[in-house]
């Protein structure tokens, strides 16, 4: 795949700075064109993060689910409970049907995520009070959602505290980070 | 471009939007506004060109001042700003016998703003505090936007900076003053919170907005609904922190003992100074305006995201230490500040900012609904750091 994102954005940053703003009279115009370099420059530095980030989510929007399915909930509303429960049990045997048949698109996995998240949100806002266990692994669980949120914007340099890197927080100390990119 | 999951929100049926009103109690206007957000969203936006703009612009003006002679020049668009469409122009006419020359805003509502508020409210709450706090001179309103097809205000141009011109981030963020003027802005910045806060708004006109009873979580209930409504309309996906920050917000909520005007969106970079003399010239953005506790205000001061760290010492609003700001406060006021509600509005004004660029700005973006897309997507990030500062105030 030649060139690559990469490149593309690469080119895109220098044309934009080098020939397109120094041209660019009017001040709304300027400002906006910055605007474009900074959030360009951004995505040179997320763009080979976009999947394995949503592959992670994946993977611990499953782990999360499964764990509510197989707890024992309580709530006034069961039918709306129930309905919920038998919906995350049909979206992950639908999900453990896919990874048999190898490699996703980002897409497919960003719908599924989108759908989990909807189901996981469902749930919580049904069932008032959760078991301390359960309720325990949803805290971590939503930390580390929040862990990788901050670290995908980490590079915009716009958040006061200190996001952690990104390639950590998604691999750890894995085999990936031990390669390098 | 994910649609199917989010086609509810962008293309919202009649049901979808009557279910949205039925199931949240907001005060009217606010309804108002976010329901016209909705009907708006079925309808392809088409921004008019800046001469179409001018031409309207000048229609109205013409009407308004009964003439149609008057010298109109200048008529552009400024840099700043992320909600509405802020244009400069200038006017020169007679009235009575004497000869006029003005400079003008134009605060034009966009295709969908991140924050859709309704222009009479404002046109109201800056027309209540004038003479009180240096604001803007209301001028115009069209609420309705019959003249430029989407509403729009008109005030005085007020001349100066709204932060250092190096060194600050987007509207506000990461502002650093220096030590003089941080001094002189600090003492002036919390002289306008106490004014506000003990302003008799009940002799002033304000009926766009729905009173609370004291006494009560009404104001509290109220403003719940709002943002919980504007998620449930804007977000493009859901998260675990929203739906456990609006149980304990649900659980927690404080009675309002006193009603105040409360600005809504009181912080740095609100507020046009002038850099020689370090006075303020203008505090701006009254569009989220409503009547609730004063502590609301106090709390959003101290959001994280408008922290500047100064040698190591954490400064709200970059302007001064937080207990600092709360004992200065409280002398002025004479008001008794209680940490508890303090620290549930620190929470609802996390949970507000973080609803407002999370879900707000991402949905502004991914309508392609402004001439602003690309802001619209990176304040989004600003995000990511109010839910982190949620988790942290819910120990999360």
């Amino acid at each position: 795949m030649t060139p690559d994102v990469g490149q593309f954005i690469q080119g895109m940053c220098k044309t934009m700075e080098e020939v397109i703003l120094p041209t660019v009279g009017d001040s709304f115009a300027q400002e906006q064109a910055k605007l474009i370099i900074g959030t360009l420059r951004f995505l040179d530095t997320v763009q080979d993060m976009q999947y394995p980030y949503e592959a992670v989510e994946n993977e611990e929007y499953r782990k999360i689910l499964r764990a509510l399915s197989e707890a024992s909930l309580r709530c006034e509303r069961t039918n709306v409970l129930r309905s919920l429960l038998d919906e995350v049990k049909t979206h992950l045997a639908q999900e453990a049907g896919l990874k048999e048949h190898g490699p996703r698109s980002y897409r497919s996995l960003r719908q599924s995520n989108i759908v989990m998240k909807r189901l996981l949100c469902g749930i919580l806002r049904t069932v008032e009070e959760l078991p301390a266990s359960i309720d325990g692994l949803v805290k971590e669980f939503t930390k580390q959602q929040l862990r990788r949120e901050r670290a995908w914007m980490r590079s915009l340099g716009k958040d006061p505290g200190t996001p952690e890197n990104l390639e950590e927080v998604l691999f750890g100390d894995g085999e990936y980070a031990k390669q390098g990119r | 471009m994910i649609m199917q999951a989010v086609d509810d929100r962008q293309l919202p049926s009649e049901s979808w939007i009557q279910d949205i009103r039925n199931k949240f109690r907001v005060e009217r206007t606010i309804d108002e506004c976010l329901t016209r957000k909705l009907y708006n969203r079925r309808k392809s936006y088409d921004p008019p060109r800046l001469s179409e703009i001018e031409q309207g612009l000048r229609a109205f003006l013409c009407t308004q001042l009964g003439k149609e002679e008057f010298a109109f020049s200048g008529f552009r668009r400024l840099p700043g700003g992320a909600s509405k469409q802020n244009y400069y122009f200038e006017m020169e006419w007679d009235s009575e016998g004497r000869s006029q020359r003005k400079e003008f805003l134009l605060r034009l509502d966009p295709g969908e703003a991140i924050v859709e508020t309704h222009r009479m409210r404002e046109f109201q709450l800056i027309k209540a505090v004038e003479g009180a706090i240096p604001v803007p001179r209301a001028c115009w309103v069209d609420p309705e936007g019959l003249w430029l097809g989407r509403p729009f205000l008109i005030c005085e141009f007020v001349r100066g900076l709204t932060q250092p011109e190096s060194g600050a981030g987007m509207s506000g963020v990461a502002c650093d003053y220096g030590h003089e003027l941080r001094n002189k802005l600090g003492a002036q910045f919390i002289q306008i919170a106490a004014t506000l806060h003990t302003l008799d708004w009940s002799v002033k006109d304000l009926s766009t907005l729905d009173v609370p009873k004291a006494g009560t979580t009404e104001a509290v209930e109220w403003n719940l609904a709002w943002w919980e409504r504007v998620w449930e309309e804007d977000t493009l996906e859901d998260h675990p922190l929203v739906v456990e920050a609006h149980k304990w917000l649900t659980r927690n909520m404080p009675i309002v003992d006193k009603v105040s005007l409360v600005h809504g969106d009181l912080r740095t970079g609100n507020f046009i100074y002038d850099p020689a003399t370090g006075k303020i010239e203008a505090f701006l953005d009254w569009e989220l305006g409503h009547l609730g506790d004063f502590h609301e205000d106090l709390s959003w001061v101290l959001l994280g995201l408008f922290v500047l760290e100064d040698s190591g010492r954490p400064l709200v609003c970059a302007l001064m230490p937080r207990e600092e700001f709360l004992d200065r406060y409280e002398k002025l006021t004479g008001f008794k500040i209680n940490r508890e509600k303090l620290h549930y509005y620190e929470v609802f004004n996390n949970f507000k900012l973080g609803i407002i660029t999370m879900a707000s700005n991402a949905r502004v973006a991914y309508g392609r609904r402004t001439h602003l897309d690309t802001l619209m997507n990176l304040v989004g990030c600003h995000g990511y750091a109010c839910f982190a500062e949620l988790a942290g105030l819910l120990a999360l």
